[in-house]
């Protein structure tokens, strides 16, 4: 691979100043050798209607035509990588009009043996189905993991695509997850985003609402601790009539990290009538950390309505102060007013014991700091 | 215009401002008003009462020509002229008025900025700025209202109370033919209620007339109505006098349902 | 000589590709010499590090590329820009060469005809002399310093000297280094310690130069305590022959100090306007601005107010009008470097027929900057569906005292607002008429009386004819 594959990356839709620095970003890291990933992600996933399989190259080369999109990912390097030489992946695919209860359930698990995860992924939820896939990129031990992952989601006319990632790698990893989305006449797609882990989390996840009436929800929660780095790009495109967009964003930052939050909605002509909203807040725990934000609203259809707010700062002292005057001292104060605020994101995770090893997760982190 | 005739019929005429005929309206694709009738003479003080979703706010607008509700049969006159076709402002320099239920906020446009623009709409004149600004001090006085309000942006930052006691100095500075009030009363508390009561009584003379929607009856106990009519899915499916107020207030509007199933 | 960081750009394609391949590559600049520089300082009879500090710019000029972000500035035609700053003894046009559009402004403007004839940069200069000199002896017994910049050069040259150009230094883009190169014109305006300057100074008292307004340079310091509101220009529309404006303004607000800057920018719509400024606030000092955006064909604007002073203040308040053929890419920059600072923006766009409104911003808090509080606010209105409106705010927060918000809404002119004023018998076209100018309204209130009714009317002039 190119030395250069992680210079530049993640750029922003719209450039600005560079002084700022919010216009894409470099990383000093390597790219390690891609070796072959012995561990199950799938494990126990079967449900009629429903088609879970493993990225293989075994697996049949109709897989490889949906791969001509104009999405370069997080870099096109970066992207080419997983194209030629992926390692792991998931195929899903439902059965029209059908709702899917049980979530599937996939694992990207690091160790010592698999270290490097290139992962090509791909949803397929056919005509008013309904389906939710939980991705998780875990690993248990302190070593230095990489993960570049690609990920495209179609969602047909009617149906409802919920996924959930999240990411708690260790402390010295490199996450790197490029995900595109087209979203036709009537569907919906939520996200939500969990990134807890890795040295560098670079995320770039671009929806297309092509469909009149498509519908486009995202949730991120972040934590940003020691000298974490969270670069993250959501472009939400909207192409249909009556189209709608979330964006909300809810993360802390403590001791020396930073993080970079690019959130994009843009209007394209003749969405009428459509709707975007983006909101992101921020609650900084340490003087020594960077928080940069860029909400970006592009717009060239009159009959919409975007708006977009964000806001950073300490924690509220007011709360603080009544939960001191309930016993709570002051780190655990912190810890509760941190998590009333993004619980409710970290609610939206459908395994219950997926959710406990988040909040405990979380818990650990906030006692640290 | 109509001459200056002798005789019952031609007399009738004169004294009738708004007539509905049999009107039918759709707002997204849904049929609200189905064979709508009314007629409101100088004078008069009418009130529309009825259940959530029966159509009063869809008669308001449709009277008033919001372009989102479509006429789908019938016809609205007033004063003799038929007013179907035209558009909102139109309707408004010939003599209507109405009172929003939620009067809309207009930052950067200020209360006496609005009534100045609106009164050169009507007459077409350039306005008398010292005489303007002194009625309005005393609308503004008589409403409770500090002079401050007349330079304070269009309802912006106003409470509830206040936004309709706005509404009621516009109706008062603009002294229109006839006032629809759609209810005004809702949100107010009992001292705002005989406010604006006050206040429209004073608009109140023989050659204007009053159009009160309200499911509320509070603001009724200061303005006696002429004629009450109930509004069903719909359509008119009763018509009294006073008296039909205490009966809704004591029975609800159970009871006219079958009424408007049979009619 | 070091290249900074801010001006040296990769060849990188933006949004808004730019067509001609050549203006990135560095190429040796046809035309503006060393022997047209020295020339220039020559006839004005320049200092020698004056001189010297041109030359300076001429160099980091020639090394410098354009952004690579923002409009195009595919027309402006870079191996000639010696045609636009080459010294004639007579840069004025022909009154029949001014476009009909400005002279029809004028006319509805109601400018007296001599004005409108110094402001196309065609007759002699609009007797400004006159109203000028019974202000200037209020003024003189005040202590106060108002000349063009020029004179200010010979007679003040140690003030002068101190901060010229070190506010905004060439290195800061292409477009400051052609200006500290060929920079001609411009207001010097020293208010002394604790001085209260009543009434505000407008600087088109002061357009003299040949090529008027081209490359004026702006340089206001407020001293202590002093109090200073200054207009650039009004808001007539101004004509030039060549298509240019690369202007600088360099604010200095000393301890205490508040200074008001209001702005119209309304060049005729074949220019491109490129202009730089910046204001310095020191220890509990405050600077205003009031700008408006109405006319050029490209704009790049976004006034930097950097906080230095503990305690300082910054106050944005915008309005920026983009029509058709036109491309206005307007903001502004904050930055806070000291503890108990705080910024206010509140910026509107309007876009129609085919315009393009950019709000383009950035606030930084600096690691010392604790406590800083600063909100911003942006609103977009859309007039049809043939314009284009973009938001592209950065938050940049290095402390974690802090108590920051940012808020952006785009939309249309809403259709409830429309019916209700329609009810109270106002036409379409008028009702969509008062909300515009009632959104343009917090900017209008902050102008002197005759540049708001100015203002106005140019809104009024803007939407004549388009709305539908």
């Amino acid at each position: 691979m190119n030395e250069n594959a992680l210079k530049n990356i993640n750029n922003i839709p719209v450039r600005t100043w560079r002084w700022l620095g919010v216009n894409n970003i470099s990383l000093d890291s390597t790219i390690p050798e891609v070796k072959p990933y012995k561990l199950d992600i799938i494990k126990d996933n079967s449900q009629e209607g429903l088609s879970v399989i493993s990225m293989d190259k075994k697996n049949s080369n109709s897989l490889r035509l949906l791969h001509a999109m104009d999405y370069d990912g997080v870099g096109k390097e970066l992207t080419d990588q997983v194209k030629n030489s992926y390692n792991s992946g998931f195929f899903i695919e439902t059965a029209p009009h059908k709702k899917f209860e049980v979530p599937v359930i996939i694992n990207y698990d690091f160790d010592a043996e698999n270290n490097v995860v290139v992962d090509d992924n791909i949803i397929i939820a056919e005509q008013g189905s309904e389906i939710t896939v939980v991705v998780r990129y875990n690993s248990k031990d302190n070593l230095q993991f990489f993960h570049n992952g690609f990920t495209r989601i179609y969602c047909k006319k009617g149906a409802t695509v919920n996924i959930v990632k999240i990411q708690t790698l260790s402390g010295e990893s490199t996450h790197l997850d490029a995900n595109i989305a087209k979203v036709e006449e009537g569907g919906t797609i939520n996200y939500v985003l969990i990134e807890l882990g890795a040295k560098d989390s670079i995320t770039n996840f671009r929806t297309d609402l092509e469909g009149y009436k498509s519908v486009a929800n995202m949730h991120n929660v972040y934590i940003g601790d020691k000298e974490r780095n969270i670069d993250i790009n959501y472009l939400i495109n909207h192409y249909g009539k009556e189209t709608k967009s979330s964006i909300e964003a809810r993360g802390a930052l403590m001791d020396n990290s930073k993080k970079i939050f690019k959130g994009t909605l843009d209007f394209k002509k003749g969405a009428s009538k459509s709707k975007g909203k983006e909101v992101e807040y921020t609650v900084l725990l340490s003087p020594k950390v960077r928080n940069r934000s860029v909400p970006v609203l592009l717009c060239t259809e009159d009959d919409v309505e975007g708006q977009h707010a964000a806001s950073a700062g300490k924690i509220d002292e007011n709360k603080l102060f009544y939960l001191m005057t309930r016993g709570f001292t002051e780190k655990e104060a912190k810890k509760l007013i941190i998590e009333a605020s993004i619980g409710p994101i970290i609610d939206m995770i459908p395994k219950k014991t997926a959710k406990e090893e988040i909040y405990e997760y979380i818990r650990r982190k906030l006692i640290n700091e | 215009m109509l001459g200056i005739k002798k005789g019952l019929g031609e007399s009738a005429m004169m004294k009738k401002l708004l007539e509905i005929k049999d009107i039918y309206a759709e707002a997204e694709g849904n049929e609200i008003l189905k064979g709508l009738s009314l007629t409101v003479n100088k004078g008069e003080v009418h009130v529309i009462m009825g259940p959530n979703g029966a159509g009063k706010s869809t008669l308001v607008n449709v009277v008033m020509g919001h372009p989102k509700y479509k006429v789908t049969g019938g016809d609205i006159y007033f004063e003799g002229e038929k007013i179907t076709d035209l558009k909102t402002d139109e309707r408004a320099r010939k003599g209507l008025f109405l009172s929003f239920q939620s009067p809309e906020e207009v930052p950067g446009i200020t209360v006496e900025g609005l009534l100045r623009s609106a009164r050169s709409a009507a007459t077409g004149k350039p306005l008398k700025l010292m005489a303007f600004r002194k009625e309005l001090k005393e609308k503004l006085e008589l409403l409770q209202f500090d002079e401050s309000y007349a330079t304070r942006y269009l309802n912006v930052g106003f409470s509830g109370g206040e936004k309709k006691k706005n509404e009621i100095i516009q109706m008062m500075m603009l002294n229109p033919k006839l006032a629809i009030l759609d209810e005004t009363d809702s949100g107010l508390d009992v001292d705002a209620v005989k406010i604006v009561s006050s206040g429209v009584n004073k608009f109140k003379n023989p050659e204007n007339a009053v159009l009160i929607i309200t499911h509320n009856t509070k603001i009724l106990e200061d303005l006696k109505p002429d004629f009450v009519h109930i509004v069903l899915d719909g359509k008119i499916v009763k018509t009294g006098d006073a008296s039909l107020v205490e009966e809704v207030n004591k029975y609800g509007f159970a009871e006219f349902k079958d009424i408007a199933i049979n009619s | 000589m070091e290249k900074k960081k801010t001006v040296v750009e990769d060849s990188d394609r933006g949004i808004y590709d730019i067509k001609n391949k050549d203006n990135f590559s560095y190429k040796s600049q046809k035309g503006l010499t060393r022997e047209i520089i020295l020339d220039i300082s020559k006839r004005k009879n320049e200092p020698e590090w004056m001189r010297d500090l041109r030359l300076k710019s001429l160099e980091v000029y020639n090394k410098t590329e354009l952004p690579t972000w923002g409009p195009s500035l595919a027309e402006l035609d870079m191996d000639n820009i010696v045609t636009y700053v080459k010294p004639k003894t007579d840069m004025k046009g022909d009154w029949d060469q001014v476009p009909d559009d400005i002279k029809d402004t004028f006319e509805k403007l109601g400018i007296p005809k001599a004005e409108r004839e110094s402001l196309a940069g065609v007759g002699a200069q609009y007797d400004s002399e006159v109203v000028y000199h019974s202000i200037k002896e209020e003024l003189v017994k005040q202590g106060v310093v108002y000349t063009d910049m020029e004179t200010a050069i010979n007679e003040y040259e140690d003030i002068v000297k101190q901060y010229f150009m070190k506010l905004v230094p060439p290195e800061d883009h292409k477009f400051v280094a052609l200006h500290g190169a060929v920079w001609s014109g411009g207001s010097f305006v020293y208010v002394p310690e604790g001085v209260d300057v009543e009434i505000p100074l407008q600087s088109y008292f002061r357009l003299n130069s040949p090529g008027a307004g081209q490359f004026e340079h702006t340089l206001i310091i407020v001293e202590k305590g002093a109090k200073l509101h200054f207009i650039e220009g009004c808001s007539a529309p101004k004509y030039n022959v060549t298509n240019l404006h690369a202007g600088c303004v360099e604010l200095f607000v000393k301890e205490g100090a508040t200074l008001r800057y209001s702005t119209i920018e309304n060049w005729s719509k074949n220019m491109l306007n490129l202009n730089t400024k910046r204001a310095l606030v020191e220890k509990n000092g405050s600077i205003e601005w009031i700008s408006g955006s109405f006319g050029s064909k490209i704009s790049m604007l976004y006034p930097m107010s950097i906080l230095k002073g503990e305690g300082s203040k910054a106050e944005f308040t915008g309005i920026t009008f983009a029509g058709k053929g036109q491309h206005l890419d307007t903001g502004t920059k904050v930055v806070h470097a000291a503890p108990y600072t705080s910024s206010t923006v509140h910026t509107k766009s309007i876009s129609k027929s085919g315009g393009t409104a950019v709000y383009r911003g950035a606030v930084k808090v600096m690691p010392n900057a604790h406590h800083t509080k600063s909100s911003i606010s942006c609103e977009s209105l859309m007039l049809d569906d043939i314009s284009r409106s973009d938001t592209i705010p950065v938050l940049d927060i290095q402390n974690d005292e802090v108590d920051i918000g940012h808020e952006a809404k785009i939309g249309r002119i809403s259709d409830e607002s429309i019916f209700y004023l329609m009810t109270r018998g106002i036409s379409e076209e008028e009702a969509k008429a008062m909300i515009v100018r009632g959104f343009a309204e917090p900017i209008a209130k902050e102008l002197p009386l005759e540049y708001a009714v100015e203002m106005n009317n140019l809104i009024r002039l803007e939407l004549e004819g388009s709305i539908g």
